[in-house]
């Protein structure tokens, strides 16, 4: 480490890396740059503005295992407002970049690549998708920006007329890259999102200490240019827009004379529903709802109006709260993006019906342009009253995946609902919240998880059932006990009794197979199982019809030449089976015991065979009807549910665009 | 409502278990005691609940 006196102010100045040409004074602002051993005076940097950014010189933290130190600082500025490069130096001696923005931390290296590969700033557009190395990255935003000012040790020169057009590019996951379009040959630096507390940073900006320092420094109020109504930023350096909360006045706070974006909104003012200012707890920090707008959606001539709350953190930036119908979801913005049906990350336009994230399928429900009618609060980004954009929405309740779409940049946020007794609650506030209106887009289906279990439970039954089946068939003894045959002669006594026979075993039920040789024609049998030891007598009875003939050129057939009854429950012994048949072609059965002309001749033949412990399946299959009716039930009201859902979205029921 | 439903669906297929072991079926029997001992030769000698009962001694 370099450390020599600064020849402006005599402070002390330290060049901790070899790379480090240049660097600033931390007292007086001089930028000084090294020659080997000898150190040039190049005049004095601008003042930075201040962002409230919790990083200084001197932090450290950690990125993928590998130590870093924060050695120098850009602050850049663009359209949506500042960010930082934070230029770092690992412990390998390696050196990188980490970007801060709006709470989002992206910590990226130089990567050295042919120039003629990477394609000219002209030649991008939003949503272009791009293949850098085995990655396909797709353009989300595109800008003009400016270098305001620097500290600390860089490994290059700058100026504040450095103008920097560059291209943010991102990925299906947490890598991302960016172009540098400030030379004569793109730059491109490839790198990855993490989280503030994944980085583990050490040596942040003490936000006391912070305050102070700034309070003195700012010792004026600030002042509604239009109105005088003093206001106290509750966001700090990052609000860029202020809208007055007494007279609607938009300030624009990147201006030093803090100049008015407009004086008075078309739209009447609106009180949000929970007052600027408000302090919760969400997902374990505590956000400050700084700002509200109201947006619509203009769908065939009908406005369809929501909220926006504007929620900030030091350490975690910033995450929207979005009220519709009284239903409300907690939005985050995204650092990667969704992939199409086609696996590459969405790119392009028009809207897909599905997208994927992290193994979730989003459907798409929505595309509109929405347009701001109303804000009131602060905004970390330049707001416009009747700013437009195309708003794509893809839900997988209770997630609900947002792509908001200009001409310069495409962002991506993912948002997940939240009962309204639960913001009520994480924001303290009294009363009840709005009553909820409808089914919310992303509104998770009270039925999803009942029609779920019900359907596992019925799936349990139906194997249980099937395996219990399966076993019966198994280990049932399915004996034949019997098989004899008659005929009922005409003029003799037609009643029979079989041979006897025995039944062993448990308690069980006899299955008795009449076979007949009926030919248009029915027959009635009367029977009784005796038990030979106890005289015990079962009786019962079975119906057996057949006919048949052709009408019209084409057969017709009705009944069954052979029928079966069930006896239950017989216990083991030593039966009989007695037969009284009937027979007859018309209503009334033939006198079989009558004497004429056709004594002696058969009238009707027939046989018997007897089964003893034969299982049934229809049993079960009748229970699993019945049991199939409760999950049936709740399908019925859980389609009803999606159904109320689908109706506020583009693919209605019924909707014939479909 | 779903344990409710378990409740229910063990229930049936326990009721499903117990018809299959003891062989229940929804045939119509009626039982009858003192059938006839010399029924084997003399089948007539019986008439059942249906044949005799019902037309009246």
């Amino acid at each position: 480490m370099l450390e020599i006196a600064c020849p402006s102010c005599g402070d002390a100045v330290r060049f901790r890396s070899e790379s480090s040409v240049y660097s600033t004074c931390a007292s007086c602002q001089s930028l000084l740059v090294r020659h080997d051993v000898d150190i040039e005076l190049l005049g004095k940097v601008a003042d930075l503005q201040p962002d409230g950014t919790p990083i200084q010189i001197g932090t450290s933290g950690v990125f993928d295992g590998a130590a870093f130190e924060v050695l120098g600082r850009i602050q850049i500025h663009h359209p949506e407002g500042y960010w930082n490069e934070w230029f770092l130096q690992f412990q390998d001696g390696r050196h990188g970049w980490l970007g801060e923005a709006m709470g989002e931390y992206f910590v990226s290296s130089l990567v050295q690549t042919e120039p003629q590969s990477l394609p000219g700033f002209a030649d991008l557009h939003v949503g272009k998708a791009l293949r850098v190395g085995s990655r396909e990255l797709v353009v989300t935003n595109l800008a003009q920006a400016r270098v305001v000012s620097f500290q600390g040790e860089l490994p290059f020169v700058m100026s504040t007329e450095y103008e920097l057009p560059f291209a943010d590019l991102r990925s299906a996951g947490r890598t991302g890259a960016t172009l540098d379009y400030s030379e004569e040959e793109p730059l491109l630096f490839v790198g990855a999102f993490r989280d503030f507390d994944e980085l583990q940073f050490r040596g942040l900006r003490d936000p006391e200490e912070e305050a102070e320092r700034r309070s003195a420094a700012d010792a004026k109020v600030l002042r509604c240019p239009n109105c005088g109504a003093p206001h106290e930023l509750a966001g700090g350096p990052r609000t860029q827009t202020l809208v007055c909360t007494f007279c609607d006045a938009g300030i624009d706070l990147t201006d030093p004379n803090y100049g008015l974006l407009w004086k008075a909104q078309k739209a009447r003012k609106e009180e949000p529903g929970i007052p600027l200012g408000t302090k919760g707890n969400l997902d374990g920090a505590t956000w400050e709802c700084l700002g509200f707008q109201r947006r619509f959606v203009r769908i065939e001539g009908v406005d369809y109006y929501w909220s926006e709350y504007v929620c900030y953190n030091r350490e975690r930036g910033y995450r929207y709260l979005v009220e519709s119908s009284g239903h409300w979801t907690w939005v985050a913005p995204m650092h990667k993006l969704p992939t199409a049906s086609d696996g590459r990350p969405v790119h392009g336009w028009p809207p897909q019906d599905f997208l994927m994230l992290d193994g979730q399928k989003f459907k798409h429900f929505q595309s509109a342009t929405g347009q701001v009618a109303y804000v009131v609060g602060e905004f970390p980004w330049r707001v416009k009253v009747e700013d437009s954009a195309g708003l794509h929405d893809y839900i997988c309740p209770p997630q609900i995946l947002s792509a908001e779409v200009t001409s310069d940049g495409m962002t991506w946020s993912l948002g997940r609902y939240l009962e309204p007794e639960e913001v009520w609650s994480a924001f303290g506030l009294s009363g009840n919240p709005p009553a909820r209106s409808g089914v919310g887009a992303n509104q998770p289906s009270p039925l999803a998880g009942m029609l779920r279990t019900a359907w596992m439970q019925y799936a349990v039954f139906f194997l249980v059932g099937f395996l219990m089946m399966i076993g019966f068939s198994i280990l049932s003894a399915q004996a034949p006990v019997l098989t004899q045959d008659f005929v009922a002669v005409q003029g003799e006594e037609p009643s029979v009794v079989t041979r006897p026979f025995k039944l062993e075993g448990r308690t069980s039920n006899l299955v008795v197979r009449l076979q007949t040789t009926l030919d248009n024609r029915w027959a009635y049998f009367d029977m009784a199982l005796i038990n030979e030891e106890t005289r015990q007598a079962r009786i019962f009875s079975k119906s057996v019809s057949y006919y048949h003939g052709s009408s019209g050129g084409e057969s017709w057939r009705e009944g069954s030449k052979a029928e079966e009854v069930t006896v239950p429950s017989v216990p083991s012994g030593t039966y009989v089976l007695r037969l009284e048949p009937q027979t007859g072609t018309g209503n009334t059965p033939d006198n079989l015991s009558a004497k004429g002309s056709t004594a002696g001749q058969p009238v009707l033949k027939y046989g018997v065979r007897l089964t003893r412990d034969v299982p049934s399946w229809s049993y079960l299959w009748f229970v699993m009807v019945l049991l199939a009716i409760y999950p049936i039930l709740v399908w019925i009201r859980y389609g009803s549910f999606e159904q109320k859902r689908w109706l506020e979205s583009d693919h209605a029921p019924g909707d014939s665009s479909d | 409502m779903n344990l409710f439903y378990g409740i229910l669906g063990s229930a049936a297929l326990a009721l499903v278990f117990w018809v299959q072991f003891v062989g229940w079926s929804p045939t119509s029997v009626d039982q009858m005691p003192n059938a006839p001992k010399n029924i084997r030769n003399n089948p007539a000698a019986y008439r059942s609940f249906y044949a005799v009962g019902f037309r009246g001694k």
